[in-house]
């Protein structure tokens, strides 16, 4: 059963897991604990077993309706689990979601569970140094079976650069003045009204540019990054997600020789960093004669947070398997 | 959209929810506090999730953590409980943090603060355990097998303070990994009078005289979960009013009888009916009573599974408990069963012959297993050498 309970973001930690839970072929149950994400997701899903659940009561209908269950996958701490983890026959593991192995904040909560699925070892050393004493919890490395085709992509033919950034707009002439030389086509994935878009573009025809510059959707990112060359971001948008996708990472500092990543200060050996038009194109210069200086850097970094071997052999649903 | 349609389909109704009554009702805060300066130095809180049903659970604590002269204050979650809580205990510091957040707030002013105590599993205690950097106890609110008492959520708290080895055995009986859990016996503090007033023989107590206790549990949220004695009872008073065995009966239902079943509603008012005639002196009490005020004052019980039968075991006299015979009772198991220490029926008929047998014939031959009970259960000898205020006072 995939528990989920936080009104907010089931109906996106659902959606998150599901591709990989129907994939293993057991039958499974989603519970859920508010009717807004019941309705989306029975709406959208009307295939699957979804069941919601208000009370403590409730979902001990629904663990008695379930004879044969005995795994919990909980996509969230939230104070609501604890109307399930009071069933000491079942077996609770927390597996997360997308950005919980760097956003979460790891507290004795946690202990609760049985065992706790990290997408790699970063994830779990981060966890113990939050709480050192954790005695009976399993760890257990799955990968995450959503960076499975990122992983298995081809590393040749590609080119052009895709550009996520929020807001500061200079990032955009900086990276327009630095790219001259190099005339990458230039993607850009920023949700900016029209008017702020048209006028962009007017701006970068007058400047003669012979690059082609395109605007998208963030979510469209993935699509993207597969045939892109570099990634150019700031910090408002720079997560360890970013390193899945195998190519160099530029991050824009504002502020010369100050960067802050709080929840993963130590991918910042991993990164380009730049300040000015200058700086980003001495760096697009060394990559475009092949000198990747930071790519084992990067590789390994990824490794720690997502597990290459463990994703791509599909641990993730063998655990499942075990635990049936 | 929603308010006029309202207005079109019910112009009253419309006046009524939409222009009077807002005005009426007075938000709750969303933060309270009572008596608290951020420059005191608290150092131990008692948080509680519940609504104004949790006053109960801070009944049996607060007076202990005030008998251990410490820095304490209360926090509650919910805004009722925290005017309750001002009401009855003007003298300590009261805190009320609705959400995540404002429990935030007050930890950053909690800064010497060491321990932070449960009496009971609700979900947003977990607000309060994202805070690292301080020991989290769980103190529980009255010793009780039912399967609620030892479940794998209780491995977030660091330690948990137990009246005695029969709650660690119920834990190590569920089958589950609770290494990282400190169990540490406390005893029952709020049973200390109790006990010390159980040292004179239950039938030397109130000069010979027999005093007779009911206490019920209520009907359960499901059918297989009720273990309410209520439905059979009535025989049994009908008979007890008839043959005039005790000198007094005190019957204290359980706050939620009649939740589910609605009949069990017309009971308190069938029993005080039957002993308005006759020699008994019976009452009836109000459901939010202090059981351990008629514990004190009783030697002889009758109770249904529920927290109350290790209350009853504090004071030391026979104790008759109902087991259901066609319910399947979930309980988490211990060394000792409730056999082994009280008297168990499940008609009638069973406890009007153990009574006479044991009560009438004076063969209580449980009262041995009856004290073995007391320190396995209960933790006698740290419930009178009042390790629960040492424990406080070392941390």
């Amino acid at each position: 059963m995939l528990h989920s309970a936080d009104p907010k973001l089931t109906v996106d930690h659902v959606t998150f897991w599901l591709e990989h839970l129907v994939d293993m072929g057991e039958p499974f149950s989603i519970l859920v604990r508010d009717m807004g994400s019941f309705k989306k997701l029975t709406s959208r899903f009307p295939r699957l077993q979804i069941c919601y659940a208000e009370a403590p009561v409730d979902v001990e209908s629904v663990v008695n309706a379930h004879e044969s269950l005995n795994v919990v996958l909980y996509t969230s701490n939230m104070p609501k689990n604890i109307h399930l983890l009071r069933f000491n026959h079942l077996r609770h593991i927390f597996i997360g979601t997308k950005n919980s192995d760097w956003l979460s904040s790891f507290n004795k909560s946690y202990r609760a569970y049985d065992e706790f699925w990290a997408g790699g070892e970063f994830v779990i050393d981060r966890f113990k140094e939050a709480i050192p004493h954790t005695a009976h919890l399993k760890f257990h490395i799955v990968g995450k079976p959503q960076l499975q085709e990122i992983f298995k992509k081809e590393q040749n033919s590609r080119k052009g650069l895709v550009l996520l950034f929020d807001s500061d707009e200079s990032i955009l002439y900086k990276v327009y003045g630095a790219n001259r030389f190099f005339s990458e086509d230039i993607h850009i994935l920023n949700k900016i009204n029209k008017s702020t878009e048209n006028k962009l573009k007017d701006i970068l025809k007058v400047q003669s540019s012979r690059n082609n510059i395109s605007f998208y959707e963030k979510n469209m990112i993935e699509g993207l990054v597969k045939t892109a060359s570099y990634l150019i971001t700031d910090i408002k948008n720079l997560t360890p997600y970013l390193l899945a996708y195998g190519i160099p990472i530029l991050l824009y500092q504002p502020e010369k020789h100050k960067i802050d990543l709080p929840h993963y200060p130590e991918i910042e050996s991993s990164l380009y960093l730049w300040h000015d038009a200058e700086e980003l194109e001495a760096v697009l210069g060394k990559l475009a004669e092949g000198d990747d200086e930071l790519k084992m850097i990067r590789e390994e970094m990824a490794d720690r947070f997502f597990n290459f071997k463990f994703t791509l052999n599909n641990e993730f649903a063998k655990r499942i398997l075990i635990n049936r | 959209m929603k308010k006029l349609r309202l207005l079109v389909t019910d112009p009253k109704l419309f006046i009524k929810k939409v222009l009077i009554k807002p005005h009426l009702i007075k938000p709750n805060p969303i933060k309270a506090h009572y008596q608290f300066n951020p420059f005191e130095r608290y150092t131990h809180m008692i948080h509680t999730g519940e609504n104004v049903t949790g006053l109960s659970h801070l009944d049996l604590w607060i007076p202990q953590f005030l008998l251990a002269d410490i820095d304490m204050i209360v926090m509650t979650r919910n805004h009722e409980l925290f005017e309750a809580v001002k009401a009855k205990y003007p003298q300590i510091s009261i805190l009320y943090a609705k959400g995540a957040g404002e429990v935030r707030y007050y930890m950053e002013r909690l800064i010497e603060l060491k321990a932070c105590f449960y009496p009971s599993n609700t979900g947003n205690n977990l607000h309060l355990l994202m805070q690292n950097q301080i020991q989290h106890i769980f103190i529980g609110h009255g010793d009780s097998d039912k399967t609620a008492s030892a479940h794998k959520y209780f491995r977030v708290y660091d330690e948990n303070w137990v009246a005695g080895e029969a709650h660690i055995d119920r834990f190590r009986n569920e089958g589950f990994d609770f290494s990282g859990l400190k169990q540490v016996k406390v005893g029952r503090p709020s049973l200390e009078d109790t006990l010390k007033h159980s040292e004179t023989p239950w039938i030397e107590r109130f000069e010979g005289e027999l005093r007779l206790l009911y206490l019920s549990t209520w009907e359960g949220f499901f059918k297989e979960q009720n273990y309410t004695s209520a439905y059979m009872m009535r025989d049994f008073f009908e008979e007890m009013h008839e043959k005039n065995i005790f000198d007094r009966i005190d019957v204290k239902l359980h706050p939620w009888i009649g939740r589910r079943d609605e009949s069990l509603l017309l009971f308190p008012k069938w029993l005080t009916e039957l002993f308005q005639s006759g020699d008994t002196q019976a009452t009836v009490h109000d459901k939010g009573i202090p059981v351990e005020t008629l514990i004190k004052g009783s030697n002889v019980f009758i109770c249904d599974i529920s927290a109350v039968i290790s209350e009853s075991l504090a004071a030391d006299g026979p104790i008759f408990v109902y087991i259901p015979k066609d319910t399947k009772i979930r309980l988490t198991q211990s060394k000792m069963m409730y056999g082994d220490y009280a008297y168990t029926f499940s008609t009638t008929d069973e406890l009007v012959e153990k009574i006479e047998e044991v009560i009438l014939k004076h063969n209580d031959y449980l009262a041995d297993k009856r004290k073995e009970a007391m320190e396995y259960i209960l933790g006698r000898d740290e419930t009178l050498q009042e390790e629960f205020i040492k424990k406080l006072k070392e941390l």
